[in-house]
């Protein structure tokens, strides 16, 4: 562009083209306009600009799309309701099991699931953070961080620098920033949190897929159950299960899978609960292998757990054979 | 506003999210289309809706009537971004950990052609920007607002949004100099 343009005539140009000027400024500008071919260019230069800017942007989000995050939007408020009166994080993992377990169930059933209660119940009392973090040349101390009500939200993000550490961005009374690796307490105390307590599915989504890299461990055990048994989210909860098929099979895996099988709603999840119950064959699981075989509605799974129920029958007992 | 949207706002406000719920429904999509051009990604720009919605219900009983619906959503919008974009310029990181499968962002695909290339480059010469040059560029010519509305949004002067307009144009156009006649 010609150096000949002056600032306020491109200034001019400019207010032009957005349609910013006044009937006599309009005037006169086009006088100029119509003798100066530099200022011809400019204009077009502008245009071009814009018609380009607004093709490259050009987005609509489809119907599917805009109800997906709809639903979600939801889920989330309808969380904010129900939070007012909700208690403090650890407190609040045993109450949600509590919700499942106090649910009619057959007999058998509910004996299976007090052992949930009984191990989550042995963990929660303990303190399991007890770290500090620095922050400004401040402590926090991430335990009492989570129980306070000062937490308002924590940003999850990733290094973009590879250094394997993980981010968060938490927004309290005052903002402050945490790094650290993945088996880092104050890190995966975080991850829990965020997994467990969050309202936004993709966030708990982040969470739970940063937990699979974790190493085994009784404290995410219980969270991943946790998760498992209440999270509203089927991608949350079919992520929990696969990362609990990496986990030594526990009598409290087995009881939550148990659970799912006979009421999940999302036929992958029961699916990933069946092939665990398959893998660690028990006798409790066999009254609902019976159920799952006549009234599960997905055919396959309905067809794996009659096949599992014959295998299992000869597993557990090797020794009843009926000899006509 | 019509008379259905006051009534619907007056609901909201006495706690009935039912309507909320459905003012996000008459409302989403241009906030959706707003969110993902302010934000550099598609997962930022779903969680810059989810926030943003979320600001709006948790606020709506400070909605006086004084602006139109949108004015005062799109102005909790790009407040929640800057937030946003603030907090990760913080972190030093620009792209979001990747989403489980099922809502996974479908990449763009790479365009070989020449528009490809064009828009591509158009993106990046938007990201240059000064983060507010490039807010008062989008509201004015993407979101075809007025001046008067992308002042009130973004709760700076008529002249101030006029100078942005102006500079974010000049960089942009010098930036994109090479593709002008493509």
């Amino acid at each position: 562009m010609s150096k000949d343009i002056s600032d306020q005539l491109k200034e001019q140009a400019f207010e032009y083209v957005t349609g910013l000027l006044s009937e006599s400024e309009l005037t006169s500008f086009k006088e100029i306009l119509s003798t100066d071919e530099e200022l011809k260019k400019l204009i077009n230069e502008y245009q071009s600009t814009l018609n380009a800017s607004s093709k490259a942007f050009a987005y609509t989000p489809s119907d599917e799309e805009l109800q997906s995050q709809r639903l979600l939007l939801r889920g989330r408020i309808d969380q904010l309701n129900k939070q007012k009166n909700e208690k403090p994080f650890l407190v609040n993992i045993l109450e949600r099991l509590k919700r499942f377990l106090t649910a009619p169930q057959p007999a058998w059933a509910v004996i299976t699931y007090m052992v949930i209660a009984v191990v989550i119940s042995k963990l929660i009392p303990v303190p399991i953070f007890e770290n500090t973090i620095q922050f400004n040349q401040q402590s926090f101390n991430v335990a009492d961080l989570l129980q306070s009500q000062d937490l308002k939200s924590i940003k999850l993000i990733n290094s973009q620098n590879g250094d394997g550490r993980i981010h968060f961005a938490l927004e309290t009374g005052n903002d402050m920033d945490i790094s650290g690796r993945l088996n880092d307490e104050n890190i995966q105390q975080l991850l829990f949190y965020l997994l467990l307590k969050d309202d936004n599915p993709g966030k708990r989504l982040k969470a739970v897929r940063l937990l699979q890299d974790s190493a085994p461990q009784i404290e995410a055990q219980a969270v991943l159950v946790s998760a498992l048994l209440t999270d509203t989210n089927p991608g949350v909860r079919l992520r929990s299960i696969k990362i609990l098929k990496n986990y030594e099979t526990s009598e409290l895996i087995i009881d939550a899978c148990i659970k799912i099988l006979l009421e999940d709603e999302n036929e992958a999840v029961r699916q990933h609960a069946l092939e665990i119950i398959s893998d660690h064959p028990m006798e409790k699981s066999l009254p609902v292998l019976q159920i799952v075989s006549v009234m599960d509605e997905n055919e396959y799974i309905k067809a794996q757990a009659t096949m599992m129920l014959q295998s299992f029958r000869e597993s557990v007992e090797p020794d009843v054979i009926e000899v006509k | 506003m019509t008379d259905k949207i006051k009534q619907l706002i007056k609901d909201a406000q006495n706690g009935d999210s039912h309507s909320f719920h459905q003012l996000v429904a008459l409302h989403d999509e241009k906030i959706m289309v707003l969110a993902y051009q302010l934000m550099k990604n598609k997962q930022d720009a779903e969680d810059l809706y989810q926030d943003a919605f979320v600001k709006a219900y948790n606020n709506i009983r400070s909605f006086r009537f004084e602006s139109s619906f949108y004015t005062w959503l799109y102005r909790i919008t790009v407040n929640t971004a800057l937030n946003m974009k603030r907090k990760m310029s913080r972190m030093r990181t620009q792209e979001p950990i990747e989403n489980y499968d099922p809502i996974e962002n479908i990449p763009e695909p790479v365009s070989t052609n020449k528009r490809g290339e064009i828009n591509r480059a158009i993106k990046a010469a938007t990201n240059e920007l000064p983060e507010k040059q490039r807010t008062a560029f989008i509201l004015k010519y993407l979101q075809d607002l007025k001046i008067k509305d992308v002042s009130a949004i973004m709760g700076i002067s008529e002249g101030t949004v006029k100078k942005y307009l102006f500079r974010a144009m000049e960089k942009m156009r010098i930036q994109l100099k090479e593709y002008r006649y493509v």
